[in-house]
């Protein structure tokens, strides 16, 4: 004897998956000697019928909404490479005048200079490091 | 449910791949009311729903480039439109925890009984609306797909990523749930 609990659920099942022989058997005995069950499937279809008749109101203007930001999100995607290149350009025009103006003050670009270390020799870094 | 014949549709979004946006514009119109359905569905008639709904759009214009047609197009947006309303019920929990807690579910079940005695359309519908709302996230996703939006089984398991298996047990204990809170409708 099935209880109540799981004839309900072959019930709901049956109305969304094809049971399988035996289950639908025993549905079908429970549907015939019980006419709770018969108008609790009558309810069920109900229920669905009532969710399925959801309505959602339109909105007028839903399509122009979507396409604007569609437009808006393209230019950003657009602007994004202009921007980082021109952060990009400043830095190395910013690089160059600080090379540049290196090369016209200590007359050479090697190492020491860009270091800034062209002055020390090397008894001043033992110096240092004694200390 | 209006659908499109899906090779005429595969043009459309070929079109719309090479950045025809009359022809995007074309799938918007031809999805926007099953996509704003779902996600009204999901979060209730209201304006964040149909900002989710835009950006469901703005994701498949976004994916546009790398769509191959594996699924179909009603399935892709449904499930984007799924995951969004998902995220975005996530963050209003998460924003309004406590009176979310404390107000809408309960006296949404009392304005349902109180109504009950003449229920006409725009009452039914926020009485449909008020019950899907008081539904687990993921329960509310299967009613919305198979039970709202009519999509079969299949489609459903496909559109949520789970088994039918899950999804058949989700809906039996869902409907479940519903009939008790909309026995006034039905």
């Amino acid at each position: 004897m099935m209880k109540d609990t799981e004839i309900y659920e072959l019930l709901v099942q049956s109305l969304d998956t094809e049971l399988e022989p035996q289950e639908q058997k025993i549905l079908e005995l429970a549907l015939q000697g019980r006419p709770e069950w018969r108008a609790k499937k009558e309810e069920l279809l109900a229920l669905r019928a009532t969710l399925g008749s959801l309505h959602v109101a339109e909105q007028a203007d839903f399509v122009d909404q979507v396409m604007l930001r569609v437009a808006k999100a393209k230019s950003r995607v657009i602007q994004l490479p202009q921007f980082v290149a021109q952060i990009a350009a400043a830095c190395v025009l910013l690089v160059l005048s600080v090379l540049m103006s290196l090369y016209f003050s200590e007359g050479s670009l090697n190492t020491d200079v860009l270091l800034g270390i062209q002055d020390l020799s090397p008894e001043d870094a033992y110096t240092l490091l004694n200390y | 449910m209006k659908t499109i014949p899906i090779s005429k549709e595969a043009a459309y979004i070929q079109k719309a791949q090479n950045g025809d946006q009359t022809a995007f514009r074309y799938l918007v119109e031809q999805y926007a009311p099953q996509v704003r359905k779902t996600v009204i569905g999901m979060l209730g008639d209201d304006p964040e729903a149909d900002d989710v709904a835009q950006e469901v759009f703005i994701r498949l214009h976004k994916a546009l480039p790398q769509f191959r047609g594996e699924a179909k197009l009603s399935t892709f947006l449904h499930r984007i439109a799924i995951n969004l309303s998902l995220t975005a019920l996530d963050k209003r929990k998460r924003r309004n925890k406590w009176r979310i807690f404390n107000t809408s579910a309960n006296r949404s079940l009392a304005n349902i009984q109180d109504r009950s005695n003449a229920p006409e359309r725009k009452e039914m519908q926020e009485m449909i609306q008020t019950a899907l709302t008081s539904l687990e996230p993921a329960f509310r996703s299967v009613v919305v797909l198979r039970l709202v939006q009519g999509y079969s089984m299949k489609e459903t398991a496909q559109m949520l990523n789970i088994p039918e298996g899950t999804v058949a047990s989700r809906l039996a204990r869902a409907q479940k749930k519903l009939q008790v809170i909309l026995s006034p409708l039905v």
